[in-house]
């Protein structure tokens, strides 16, 4: 999982007061766990039909995912209030 | 010009299409031009949420619209995990979620814009200093 040579990341920037602390989200993990559970979930879709809602939101989310991945680099927050500040970006 | 163009004035030229044919054919290479060019602005437009308050907050927030447009399918099929008790009591209540149509939503977004700016409110307090919140679409 870790040796794909991918890199989809969330970036949380926190800075407050003197500290600055940045903590990047490996995404491209969370998008192989979703992926693993979904072939689990299609699997126990052939057991049972209650599992089609679970499939259709574990689908979307993996479409999320994918667009988020298409738009390469952008913010999707900063906020600022007095000397503290928040960040969240994608890379 | 491009070269599926020019290959259908050449089909003209030889005789193998009359020219309505042509023409019918470089309108449905026009259309398909324009689709494109609409499919690739949507992808990179952004809705802004700015808001400044005094000197010391500020918030900046960007959605994208190709972004949102899947969320909102996402809450479409959320919506259905309610339990149907829990559902039955907001609708008691006033509130029928199943009726939110996010699709006409999103279009709503797409084609109520005139100037691209949802919301505008500036508002001067003199405690809290000016106010700014600007929502829109870029």
């Amino acid at each position: 999982m870790w040796n794909k040579p991918q890199n989809h990341f969330v970036l949380v920037k926190i800075h407050h007061g003197t500290w600055k602390l940045t903590f990047p989200i490996p995404l491209f993990i969370f998008d192989d766990i979703i992926k693993s559970v979904l072939d689990l979930v299609v699997l126990g879709e052939c057991f049972t039909s209650r599992l089609k809602l679970p499939r259709m939101a574990i689908s979307m989310v993996l479409q999320l995912f994918s667009e988020m991945r298409q738009l390469g680099r952008w913010q999707l927050a900063d906020i600022t209030f007095r000397q503290d500040q928040i960040s969240i970006s994608f890379y | 010009m491009s070269d599926g163009k020019i290959k259908i004035l050449e089909m003209v030229q030889n005789g193998t299409i009359s020219a309505t044919e042509g023409l019918e054919l470089l309108r449905a290479i026009d259309d398909n031009d324009s689709t494109a060019v609409t499919s690739s602005q949507m992808s990179g437009r952004f809705i802004r949420i700015r808001v400044s308050s005094g000197q010391h907050t500020k918030v900046n927030v960007n959605v994208p619209l190709s972004l949102l447009k899947v969320a909102t399918k996402l809450a479409d099929v959320g919506l259905k995990f309610i339990p149907a008790e829990a559902r039955l009591e907001m609708e008691k209540k006033g509130i029928n979620l199943q009726e939110i149509n996010f699709e006409e939503l999103m279009q709503l977004i797409d084609e109520g814009l005139v100037d691209g700016k949802l919301v505008d409110v500036d508002t001067d307090d003199p405690k809290e200093g000016r106010t700014k919140v600007e929502i829109y679409v870029e």
